[in-house]
């Protein structure tokens, strides 16, 4: 043995740690990549609402166990830095949205919503169409106001056991003061609400998935890594959209609109976003009914630039809303979301 | 795949980019720099080598496609700030190769030792080379880079790297295999 092959053994029990376990030592370089983004946007004219030029990073620490309430104080051990606009793309650093800690300003905190044996969580959703109703011709007796904004609400109540029977309070639609549709009032268990067009019919319409799909899938959800929730999600891609990505970012909007969504699953959707081409976000959006979001969003060429926007609560991490803006900003559609705990759920229409 | 070049010169336009870098290379880096100088400082020193490359990446030579030299050299210079950790580490290296248990193996116990005293005694006698010999010593023989990329690391000739490692090895050949005092003094060129 020469004298190479006895220092190659030196310092041998030191391990190579991985770039997980490195994080904190991105956090200097991290701020002044940030810092120097945000003084070439001041130098550029960019505005800081519209995200355009800054960048963030994302990273993941710590999982919070469920705690009562909302209590952020309590509740935080899972920060996310936010994706600024740069775009990121596959094959940039697929690890980056999972292993980056940033310490910086606008993280995503989260918390879960505890929900005890009996309860229910209750998501309120709001929907508003600005354009009114989506119809090439005018549905009978709407001649006139088919296209007046309007709005639809809706409450879902969620069993602390999901195999219990879930009840979907939806109201009907009004426009311009007349009555266009009636509410539902649905109750099945495990929210399977319209079985008989559920998830998983292929398209010659022979397999049909014997229960909530979405569901089902969320809760297999790989939550170890955004990289691992990504490629998850990209595993079910069977050519339903021509583009990829959109059809990705749909199907983790779906695993959002469950509603069940837990914070560590939540982290992972969210670094799972900044993994979908040409996902862009925005620090502060602020929503119809006065609160402030974060926004990722996703402009699709083949639908003549239509942007999908997701939004976060910072303080929370959870999902609060979705909208579709047309390619010159104004919105589509807007829906909206609140989270609470109630002890019972309704047994007919409110 | 975009090689470490590329990524500085957009990173200039948009300096985020530069972040990938540290995916690339950060785990290599903080074992080297562990293994010179402990765990203890290496995070901190990981930490100032990619701010300070980020700093100065207006300056990186682009003849080179990978940045991974150029990184080895900062940080083996904010090594040299840390001569206390380095002569420690060094040292410890030399108490753990000398208390670990030699493998009781009839097949294998005359290598077993002589390896073990080798790896001792080596210990020793890099506290006793100059800084500069030493950095391209375990630059050479931990981490596989070339003449080349060790003068871009250190910023030196590949002549003065080979003459250097030229001198390292004799002298850890020449270095006398007894066990050194206790106070003994250690100086650092």
């Amino acid at each position: 043995m020469n004298e190479f092959d006895s220092l190659k053994s030196l310092r041998n029990d030191v391990p190579e740690r991985s770039v997980e376990e490195l994080s904190p030592s991105y956090t200097a370089l991290n701020r002044a990549m940030l810092a120097e983004e945000r003084a070439l946007a001041r130098t550029a004219g960019a505005s800081a609402s519209a995200g355009s030029d800054s960048r963030r990073s994302w990273f993941r620490s710590h999982v919070t166990p469920k705690l009562a309430g909302w209590s952020a104080a309590a509740a935080v051990a899972v920060t996310l830095g936010v994706v600024a606009a740069q775009v990121l793309t596959p094959t940039a650093p697929a690890v980056a949205a999972e292993i980056l800690r940033e310490a910086a300003d606008n993280t995503i905190k989260y918390s879960d919503l505890e929900v005890g044996e009996g309860q229910y969580l209750r998501v309120a959703s709001e929907e508003y169409f600005p354009h009114g109703f989506p119809a090439d011709t005018p549905p009978a007796g709407f001649e006139e106001t088919y296209q007046s904004p309007y709005s639809t609400t809706s409450f879902m109540y969620i069993p602390a056991d999901r195999d219990e029977s879930w009840v979907w309070d939806r109201s009907g639609i009004v426009i311009d003061g007349k009555q266009f549709s009636e509410g539902e009032f649905l109750v099945a268990k495990r929210g399977l609400f319209y079985e008989d067009t559920s998830d998983g019919i292929a398209g010659d319409g022979t397999v049909k998935y014997e229960g909530n799909l979405t569901l089902d899938r969320l809760q297999e959800l790989p939550t170890s890594s955004g990289k691992a929730a990504y490629e998850y999600v990209d595993s079910f891609y069977d050519g339903g959209s021509v583009s990829r990505a959109e059809d990705n970012l749909g199907r983790i909007l779906g695993f959002l609109r469950v509603g069940t969504a837990t914070a560590e699953q939540r982290v992972a959707l969210y670094e799972a976003i900044a993994l979908v081409p040409d996902v862009t976000s925005s620090p502060e959006v602020t929503l119809s009914d006065g609160r402030t979001a974060v926004g990722f969003s996703r402009t699709e060429a083949n639908r003549q630039d239509q942007r999908t926007e997701i939004l976060i609560d910072p303080s929370t991490g959870q999902f609060v809303g979705e909208r579709t803006l047309s390619a010159d900003g104004t919105a589509d559609w807007e829906a909206l979301f609140t989270y609470s705990v109630v002890d019972e759920a309704p047994t007919s229409k409110e | 795949m975009s090689t470490d070049s590329e990524i500085i010169q957009r990173s200039l336009g948009r300096p985020s980019e530069f972040g990938e870098l540290f995916f690339r290379h950060a785990p290599r880096l903080h074992r080297y720099v562990s293994r010179r100088i402990g765990e203890a400082v290496a995070d901190d020193i990981l930490s100032e080598t990619f701010l300070l490359a980020f700093e100065k990446r207006s300056r990186f030579d682009h003849t080179y496609s990978s940045a991974l030299p150029w990184f080895f050299g900062i940080a083996t210079n904010l090594i040299h700030r840390q001569r206390v950790a380095e002569a420690r580490t060094l040292k410890l290296a030399e108490r753990t190769s000398a208390a670990q248990t030699v493998p009781d193996s009839t097949a294998t116990s005359d290598a077993a030792i002589d390896a073990h005293a080798s790896a001792r005694h080596l210990a020793a006698d890099l506290r006793k080379l100059s800084k500069g010999d030493r950095d391209v010593l375990l630059l050479y023989a931990w981490e596989d880079l070339t003449y080349e990329q060790i003068g871009h690391a250190l910023g030196i000739p590949t002549g003065t790297v080979r003459s250097r490692l030229n001198r390292a090895r004799r002298i850890l050949r020449e270095a006398p295999s007894l066990k050194e005092k206790e106070n003994e003094r250690v100086r650092f060129a």
